[in-house]
């Protein structure tokens, strides 16, 4: 549970969670209840979610992230996921896992833009 | 008076034999129990035998034991069969391949059961070779047909033309979601004005694009939707509503800029 800590950072009032390579379930539930204990502890604008270093995503890494994000919605807060790799992408959408519900954003800087003005980029169709 | 001579001096089996000489492929005659009654001339060249020599051999005689095998099994099948086969044989002969087109057929007698099989051996391996050259070119005038171009900081643009069957937009995809990675832009243009047709398959094609780059986290517009195009999918059913779709490039570049926080006005 310790080195989970490198995987967290709270900063500018946002969590920021890196994912990392090649993850397996047990880490990443560990993760997710992190996750939790600090929005809990630090209540933040928003949570980033880092997967650029994730090479290969499977059904079970996929649900996990749709109800990390469904968490954090009901919880009061935001989820951006960042940093997809385009090979991951194209295997998402063939599975059919499209991550309608979740706002995703190319980079962590781009992820802060959207998490700083809310209202506009929301509206957005 | 040459005509005269021919069908004078020489009888059927002869004339025959001289056809079956000056064709330029290989041709092989065996009776049931794997023994060469003919080869024509070229075969001839190639094992380096006269026709008397050759006749009665068997293939073990001739060929190496393993390409021997494989004719006895093959020439069995096809008298017990009693089919005509076939096919390409990918040979390697010093080094060099050659691929050739075979055919074998039983001989029957009157009575129908296989009494022998021939065959006819054609050296494909030109036309093959242009084949693959042509298929490679196309391939590449495929990938070369996609452009993807950064227009401004934020902003590209994919002009697609011609039909988008599912290995092309495999390719758009894969090479859309690199540029937009790479040059780290947050709204991609996908101009559609060269696409002839739209059918289901391709609408269902252009949804999966669009779905893959908002996972990436970039945005898309589609432009270049024609009348008779936008027709089509509502006749279909496609649902666009969910997706940011103009029917000139001018507006659909007007909204990306909008996104990247940018426009265009007079210089003054």
């Amino acid at each position: 549970m310790n080195n989970l800590e490198s995987f967290i950072i709270y900063f500018n009032k946002t969590l920021l969670v890196n994912v990392p390579n090649d993850p397996d379930d047990k880490i990443m539930t560990d993760l997710q209840n992190y996750m939790m204990n600090s929005l809990k502890k630090y209540n933040p604008l928003g949570v980033i979610i880092n997967i650029s270093m994730v090479e290969i995503i499977d059904s079970f890494f996929a649900r996990l992230l749709s109800e990390t994000a469904q968490i954090i919605k009901i919880m009061g807060s935001k989820t951006i996921i960042v940093g997809m790799r385009p090979s991951v992408a194209i295997t998402s959408t063939q599975l059919g896992f499209t991550l309608s519900n979740i706002q995703t954003a190319l980079d962590v800087d781009q992820a802060f833009d959207i998490l700083k003005k809310p209202s506009q980029k929301t509206n957005r169709r | 008076m040459v005509d005269d001579k021919i069908k004078n001096n020489l009888t059927l089996e002869q004339l025959l034999s001289k056809i079956l000489d000056l064709i330029p492929s290989k041709v092989f005659a065996k009776n049931k129990d794997a023994q060469w009654l003919y080869a024509n001339n070229l075969l001839l060249k190639d094992i380096k035998m006269s026709l008397t020599e050759l006749k009665g051999k068997s293939d073990f005689e001739l060929w190496p034991k393993e390409l021997a095998e494989k004719y006895g099994v093959d020439d069995r099948r096809i008298m017990k069969s009693g089919k005509i086969e076939e096919y390409d044989e990918i040979y390697n002969v010093e080094g060099q391949e050659s691929i050739v087109h075979t055919i074998k057929f039983p001989i029957k007698s009157d009575d129908g059961t296989s009494i022998g099989v021939g065959g006819i051996f054609t050296d494909v391996t030109k036309v093959k070779k242009m084949e693959e050259r042509i298929n490679q070119q196309a391939k590449e005038i495929l990938e070369n047909a996609t452009p993807v171009i950064q227009i401004i900081n934020g902003i590209i643009i994919a002009p697609i033309i011609g039909t988008l069957d599912s290995t092309r937009t495999q390719q758009i995809m894969e090479k859309l979601l690199n540029s937009i990675v790479d040059t780290h832009s947050t709204v991609a243009l996908l101009d559609i004005t060269g696409v002839p047709i739209i059918d289901t398959a391709t609408a269902a094609n252009l949804i999966e694009t669009i779905t893959a780059v908002k996972l990436l986290g970039a945005q898309v517009i589609v432009t270049g939707i024609r009348p008779v195009i936008a027709q089509t999918m509502v006749h279909l059913g496609v649902d666009l509503s969910n997706f940011l779709t103009y029917s000139s490039l001018e507006n659909g570049l007007k909204k990306a800029l909008e996104y990247v926080d940018m426009k265009i006005c007079p210089k003054d």
